[in-house]
């Protein structure tokens, strides 16, 4: 049995304000090593809010958040700060490089961040970047390449770090169907060569029909829970 | 690789990187040229001050220093000794005595109040620079009986020119008035206006054969070197007995030593003023540098970049700014001041107002090194401090919201 790389219970994030928003509410999930997941569910149903959550970019109002067997909730900001260094790969909808650094640098500098040796981030960054087929490109700038290029990029990058998983919010909202396809691809085969665990918070159908798992989530709870 | 990021992130808004380096360049080569002239308007001031009237340290009875009465002389006995003291240290180039008198100089069209300098024409003129200052006449080179050097203002004020007859009233040590008559042997002008109007000088065999007797009040001393003259002057003290007192030039001339002790201060509050705009200049372009680059910063924070490190990025961005645009103005700093020095800074239409304050027409700056060490300092303080404020915004943006560009 694969081991369980998230363990969420009684989670709920309220939102203050003239009327409290309870953006999640009440969700237990637990997400094992090299699960292909992807959390679905209509605009405002508060998918990235848990994503956030998940990631540690957030913090619950209530509920417990265990990643790896660490309680999130219960670090201090400096030291979630590098347990998301070590531990957790992201991958934002708008792509997010570092515009002045080449591919290879976009994907080293995670990798500096975790002060590793220079050979050792110049040897993973290609070997990355040939893993997301963009060869050729290493030296190019976000600025010269596509947006699914990009969206690779920043796939490599998420995945420099060695994390325990890999977040991606809306991986492919701004991608066209082919780039779409590419990247799906990629992320399919890294999970089944590497068992590399994905959760995706998207609404996106050709992201739900590759998912292994498919939980739905609306007014904050989870409605429904499919493994294919 | 942070110090890569830095240095691209510095062109990516190219016209306003390039607006910011040029303000903080422009600023430093201000600096310098405002140093070099200063220095050179101060030193000229003060170097034609010692040359011509003041020397670098002169000798008194303390009496002298605390009424400079006719009887307030440096007596015989203590005059050899001072001699000895003097020749005895070898950075002492020559001595020059005075008789110094207050008195009254009576033209046919006025009276005035004045400062009769009697002097040894030879050790005046060896020791000091206002043979050069004549406009008419000589300092006492031509055998003259009576020969009374008047400067040129004194000269228009009372009506007086070459060969004409002026009275000079003075008291001696025991109280006694005199009267005599000199006729205008030579007229000079220095650059202190305030000096040329007081001061007539006479030779002192001609006060000696009018009172009777040889007194001396002031004794200049010339040193080989303008450096280290406190030090001179307090290794000549050691070897002189009470009632003598060595006193330096800034102690003789409080408003030049006082100037040149303030100009070091002054200066550094004009750096200070123009690095304090340098600082909001680099400020805002920093925190626009920052807010732009919101998504960015968030994604950083957001993948692991801690507080520290974010921090430092900021920080060695905005130090760039300084360590490129630094150098480019010191560099057109040091040219300019250079380029200066053999042209000079022609004044000619204030002439007047310099002449008062003793200062030539042209002003040529100098290059003072420490400066270049001081103004490298600021700018380093500078884009340090400027860096604060955008770098505690950057560390206060939400990477959740900051992602989405909020």
């Amino acid at each position: 049995m694969s081991k369980a790389v998230i363990e969420v219970s009684g989670l709920h994030k309220v939102y203050e304000g003239a009327v409290p928003v309870k953006a999640v509410n009440g969700i237990d999930l637990t997400i094992t090593e090299g699960e292909f997941t992807a959390l679905k569910g209509p605009s405002g149903c508060g998918k990235t809010t848990l994503l956030n959550l998940l990631g540690g970019l957030d913090q619950p109002t209530s509920g417990s958040i265990l990643i790896d067997g660490t309680d999130i909730t219960a670090l201090s900001d400096n030291e979630l700060i590098d347990f998301r260094l070590h531990n957790i790969g992201f991958v934002f909808q708008a792509y997010n490089l570092i515009p002045v650094l080449s591919a290879t640098e976009n994907v080293s500098f995670i990798m500096l961040l975790q002060d590793r040796p220079k050979e050792e981030r110049l040897v993973r960054a290609e070997q990355l970047l040939k893993a997301v087929g963009l060869e050729g490109k290493e030296d190019k700038r976000p600025g010269q390449l596509s947006g699914g290029q990009q969206q690779r990029v920043a796939v490599a990058r998420a995945l420099a770090s060695k994390p325990k998983f890999v977040l991606a919010d809306e991986p492919t909202a701004n991608l066209d169907s082919e780039s779409t396809s590419k990247l799906l691809d990629i992320m399919e085969q890294l999970n089944a060569q590497e068992n590399m665990t994905f959760v995706f918070a998207t609404h996106d159908d050709r992201v739900i029909a590759k998912a292994k798992r498919v939980v739905s989530i609306s007014d904050g709870k989870v409605i429904s829970d499919t493994a294919k | 690789m942070i110090f890569k990021v830095a240095w691209r992130n510095i062109w990516r808004s190219r016209i306003r990187s390039i607006i910011v380096l040029s303000s903080i360049a422009i600023g430093i080569w201000a600096g310098l040229l405002i140093i070099g002239f200063s220095f050179g308007m101060n030193n000229e001031r003060t170097a034609a001050a010692i040359g011509a009237t003041l020397g670098h340290s002169q000798a008194h009875s303390s009496d002298f220093l605390e009424d400079p009465s006719p009887s307030a002389i440096i007596a015989p006995e203590a005059y050899e000794n001072l001699v000895a003291a003097l020749e005895a240290q070898s950075f002492v180039t020559g001595y020059a005595p005075r008789t110094m008198l207050q008195g009254m100089v009576a033209s046919a069209k006025q009276t005035r109040a004045s400062r009769i300098i009697g002097v040894n024409a030879e050790s005046e003129r060896a020791n000091t620079t206002i043979a050069t200052y004549m406009l008419e006449g000589d300092f006492f080179e031509t055998r003259v009986r009576k020969g009374v050097v008047i400067s040129e203002k004194l000269a228009e004020k009372m009506g007086l020119g070459m060969k004409k007859k002026m009275v000079l009233t003075f008291q001696d040590h025991n109280g006694v008035i005199h009267k005599a008559s000199f006729r205008v042997s030579g007229i000079y002008r220095t650059l202190n206006a305030a000096w040329d109007e007081l001061n007539i000088y006479v030779q002192q065999k001609d006060v000696e054969r009018i009172i009777g007797t040889s007194l001396i009040h002031e004794v200049l001393i010339s040193y080989d070197k303008s450096e280290d003259t406190e030090e001179k002057t307090a290794a000549i003290s050691a070897n002189v007995a009470l009632p003598t007192v060595i006193t330096s030039w800034k102690q003789n001339s409080p408003e030049l030593g006082f100037a040149d002790d303030m100009m070091g201060i002054m200066l550094v509050l004009v750096l200070g003023i123009i690095m304090l705009a340098l600082l909001f200049g680099i400020i805002n372009n920093m925190l626009m540098a920052v807010l732009e680059r919101r998504r960015e910063l968030g994604m950083l924070m957001a993948v692991g970049m801690n507080k520290r490190k974010l921090f430092f990025m900021i920080l060695i961005e905005t130090l760039m700014l300084g360590l490129v645009a630094g150098p480019i103005g010191i560099v057109l700093g040091d040219l300019s001041v250079r380029a200066m020095m053999e042209v000079g800074l022609d004044l000619s239409t204030k002439k007047d107002g310099l002449a008062e304050l003793g200062m030539q027409s042209t002003i040529y700056p100098e290059i003072v090194p420490e400066y270049y060490v001081i103004i490298a300092v600021m700018v380093i303080m500078t884009a340090l401090i400027a860096a604060l404020f955008p770098a505690y915004k950057a560390l206060k943006l939400n990477p959740v919201r900051a992602i989405r560009g909020n």
